[in-house]
């Protein structure tokens, strides 16, 4: 028995949230061994529901208290295993603190609690002339909260910018148990900001409980178009020649053919089966500029070949366009029985060396790899297709996907345009930083969560040393972090 | 200890390190000097370490939109360089000629475009400096989009020298609409309250001002002298700027004006342009900064207009910049922090007399904020050499 399943604890736990707010059966527990990253998992020894912030705070307490570690999570949409439960101990789910507390269109903001569905904001918007900007493609599903964990990004952060261009504020749990309210509607000069730094700090520096969010004006008007390319290199070579002409379109998305095909077979939308890759590109602002793009874009497809450029000419057509970009993953299930999505980054200019070198990549080790991603921005997620049950197919995504990612990182880009580091990217850590930049990368967790026991061994690979040495060995199950560790 | 002018990042390391290991004495961290004025007084004696030299362009990649650039490169020779391309970082610096790239970052200095396009947070993409122990470190990168490792970006940006010395900055940088036009539209009002509807109103609007600014009218006659042009102006005046194509900036100069044609301010021309970085267009004694819930702005500015203060504000973002009358006392600053909490915001004393600083506090940060500020303090820079007290003691 560990610390965490030992009865007083759970019944200190049951105290706080309730019988229902409790998982620890081992059955039910499966649900929560992995997120959207399915090749390592860990199951945690106890899953938590709060609805309040008081009972995190107590929850944080008591895992203080016994020396168990714990980790937060929203809907487990993550896609580098940034909510897995390294070590077992607690995880706090907070889906159900899922309420839009206040929206203030004036002074342009709203206040979330974490749980609440990133989509939903978006709808309890409609009409007033506001949106919530960041829309990851699992947006359907995923939580403020875990945007905030990861500083996802999306379709039209192209031009309006990732998830901490969009936080104003934070209230958190820090990981000794202090409620801490950090940033807020208005600026604080003189202040670090610790909200900037907050975001994207993949829930190792505590437990956000309540987050305020900048709303944007909605664009006066849009035009979407399909641009339908013969080849990969036409396509990418048209998205450096638009933002080469100084046209940064709200969202440049491009999908191959595997792609294409997939979506396709799924949802039947009219996709040419023959094209080598489809751009979807959306201008928006004012009525007066946004025809001058749209007409400039066009030309600029047709100089790179275009068999043809088609543009929503209703908002049922443009809805059903987006509709096929964003169910672009669910359709992946009809190609395989596993995927791993990739999620690197590259100056936009250096997009057709690395779509070459994921071909060439996927060829060498027998691995299928399809595309879809956001081009405008530089940001690549080629999508490996396997078989889990194959060990020696995992084998080969793996050195597939390490790669591709390497390539990224020689191209003069990064391994994670917006899923964070997580478990998964871990050994990079140390190809793209000096152990200077990780040193005072530490330096700074150490600030927030001291005893490593928020989150332990994510996103730093020196983490893992830090006071945790006296609790239950950690295990290193992952080939990858065994080799970061 | 003589004062220190490193050539290279690595220079500035080592002799961060030795120090670190030595001696231990204090700097201040000079740009383009023109905010040594902010701040709290510092703690302990200084010695000055200048990045005058550091002021070279590292990699431009103009096709991929950022540049990287050495901290003591002045923002004027940043604009010129990005303005060859068509590109331009649109942050209003005042005295670009002067004032570096580090400088800006360290004090997060904004100006009125901020409505339109957002402050440096927005904009700073990667980072190198060096911490009080002498490490160098990087984060972020020189892609548009990275969220690998934390965003220490973040962390210095506003952070007054306190942790680390920004050595280079990586940008993203906007394309400039070719022809770029841009245009004040400004009207009068006799009172605040109309002042607030036409503010109201441009959430509505068809138009995407990138500034909205409102001042009084000792602001307003402050100006026009400095820029030596007539002054016409009503109680209170509100500018609103339009940028982008020609062809963009003369439908939404039109529309603005038929959306405010029922509003009961009138169309004004009293400067020929407002000037967005000369405000406080002399050199003032004593100057506030106050952050406040946009919704809120006007009512600060009816309260500080009354004790004679001469007020600009970024109206749309809830910043009110005030320039307090020469014989004002630390008394006034107290009145308008009140007031300024009264209504949800915050003031910071960015200029005053240096005896006023032994008994206001010049910031106005949050005690749980403070506390994670001082344990960050402590593992980049735990011995204090880096703008010791600059921000709190």
């Amino acid at each position: 028995m560990t610390a965490a399943t030992a009865s007083a604890f759970l019944d200190r736990l049951r105290e706080i949230v309730g019988e229902d707010g409790l998982l620890y059966d081992p059955a039910e527990l499966l649900v929560y061994e992995c997120d959207g990253y399915v090749v390592e998992k860990k199951t945690p020894d106890v899953v938590v529901f709060p609805t309040t912030t008081e009972q995190v705070v107590k929850i944080v307490q008591t895992c203080n208290e016994h020396d168990v570690p714990f980790v937060p999570r929203g809907a487990g949409t993550s896609l580098a295993g940034g909510c897995l439960p390294i070590g077992g101990g607690v995880m706090i789910a907070l889906t159900r603190m899922n309420k839009i507390l206040e929206v203030n269109l004036r002074d342009r903001y709203a206040v979330v609690e974490p749980g609440v569905v990133n989509v939903h904001l978006t709808r309890h918007l409609a009409g007033t002339g506001f949106h919530y900007a960041p829309d990851p493609s699992s947006q359907g599903a995923c939580t403020i909260g875990g945007n905030v964990a990861t500083n996802s990004g999306g379709p039209h952060t192209l031009k309006y910018g990732v998830t901490v261009n969009h936080v104003l504020g934070i209230e958190f749990v820090q990981p000794d148990g202090t409620l801490t309210e950090i940033g807020g509607i208005v600026d604080e000069p003189g202040a670090y900001d610790l909200t900037g730094l907050f975001v994207g700090s993949e829930g190792t520096f505590g437990v956000c409980t309540k987050v305020i969010v900048r709303l944007t004006r909605d664009p006066v008007a849009y035009r979407t178009m399909l641009g339908v390319f013969e080849t990969v290199a036409d396509a990418t070579h048209a998205i450096s020649d638009i933002i080469g002409a100084g046209i940064i379109p709200a969202a440049l998305e491009m999908m191959d053919q595997g792609i294409i095909t997939a979506l396709e077979d799924a949802f039947h939308f009219g996709f040419p089966l023959d094209a080598g890759a489809v751009l979807l590109i959306e201008v928006d602002g004012l009525e007066v500029s946004v025809d001058r793009e749209a007409r400039e874009i066009i030309e600029l497809c047709n100089g790179r070949n275009a068999r043809e450029v088609r543009t929503a000419d209703t908002p049922e057509k443009r809805q059903l366009l987006w509709k096929c970009r964003k169910q672009a993953f669910g359709a992946i299930g009809r190609l395989s029985p596993s995927y791993c999505t990739q999620d690197g980054v590259v100056p936009r200019t250096k997009l057709p060396e690395i779509l070459a070198a994921i071909t060439e990549s996927g060829n060498r080790h027998g691995i299928r790899v399809v595309n879809v991603f956001h081009a405008g921005d530089g940001n690549i997620h080629p999508i490996l297709l396997f078989d889990e049950r194959d060990q020696d197919q995992i084998r080969r995504v793996m050195l597939a996907s390490d790669e591709i990612l390497s390539k990224c990182i020689e191209l003069g880009g990064s391994v994670t345009g917006e899923h964070g580091i997580g478990v998964e990217k871990i050994n990079f850590m140390s190809q793209l930083f000096t152990e200077d930049d990780l040193a005072v990368m530490d330096d700074v967790r150490k600030a927030f969560n001291p005893d490593g026991r928020c989150s332990p061994q994510k996103m730093l690979p020196t983490a893992g040393a830090c006071g945790m040495e006296h609790h239950a060995p950690i295990e290193k199950s992952h080939p990858t972090r065994r080799a970061a560790m | 200890m003589p004062e220190f002018t490193p050539s290279t990042t690595q220079e500035l390391s080592e002799f961060l390190q030795a120090n670190a290991a030595g001696e231990r004495q204090a700097f201040q961290i000079v740009g383009g000097g023109t905010a040594l004025e902010y701040g709290c007084p510092l703690s302990k004696p200084v010695t000055n370490i200048f990045l005058k030299k550091l002021n070279r362009v590292i990699d431009y990649p103009t096709r991929d939109m950022t540049i990287t650039v050495e901290a003591g490169m002045t923002i004027a020779e940043l604009t010129k360089t990005l303005r060859a391309e068509i590109q331009e970082l649109p942050i209003d610096v005042p005295d670009p000629k002067s004032a570096t790239v580090g400088g800006i970052l360290a004090c997060d200095v904004s100006g009125p475009r901020r409505f339109g396009h957002g402050t440096l947070r927005d904009f700073l993409i990667g980072v190198t400096a060096v911490d009080g122990l002498g490490r160098t470190f990087h984060a972020g990168g020189r892609v548009v989009k990275n969220v690998a490792g934390y965003d220490l970006c973040k962390l210095l940006i506003g952070s007054f020298g306190t942790l680390a010395v920004i050595t280079e900055a990586t940008f993203k940088v906007q394309s400039m609409p070719v022809p770029m036009a841009d245009a004040w539209e400004l009207i009068g009002f006799d009172d605040l309250s109309q002042c607030d509807a036409a503010i109201a109103n441009l959430s509505s609007s068809a138009c995407r001002p990138v500034a909205v600014e409102v001042v009084n009218q000792k602001a307003a006659r402050m100006m026009a002298e400095a820029n030596e042009e007539p002054f016409h102006s009503t109680p209170w005046g509100m500018a609103v700027m339009i940028e982008g194509s020609e062809a963009d900036v003369h439908w939404q100069c039109r529309q603005l004006q038929s959306e405010w044609e029922n509003l009961d301010g009138r169309v004004l021309h009293p400067l020929r342009d407002y000037r967005r970085k000369t405000w406080p267009p002399v050199k003032p004694q004593s100057t506030v900064r106050v952050t406040l819930p946009p919704s809120k702005c006007l009512n600060f500015l009816e309260v500080a207009d009354a004790m004679d203060v001469a007020l600009s504000a970024h109206a749309g973002d809830g910043v009110v910049i005030g320039v307090l009358p020469n014989d004002s006392a630390p008394s006034l600053v107290q009145q308008l922090r009140e007031k300024a909490h009264e209504l949800g915001g915050r003031l910071t004393v960015e200029l005053c007399p240096s005896e006023w600083k032994k008994e206001l506090s010049v910031f106005d940060q949050s005690e749980s904020t403070l506390r994670l500020m001082r344990e960050i303090k402590s593992k980049l820079d735990p011995y204090d050499v880096l703008n010791p007290g600059r921000l709190f003691s």
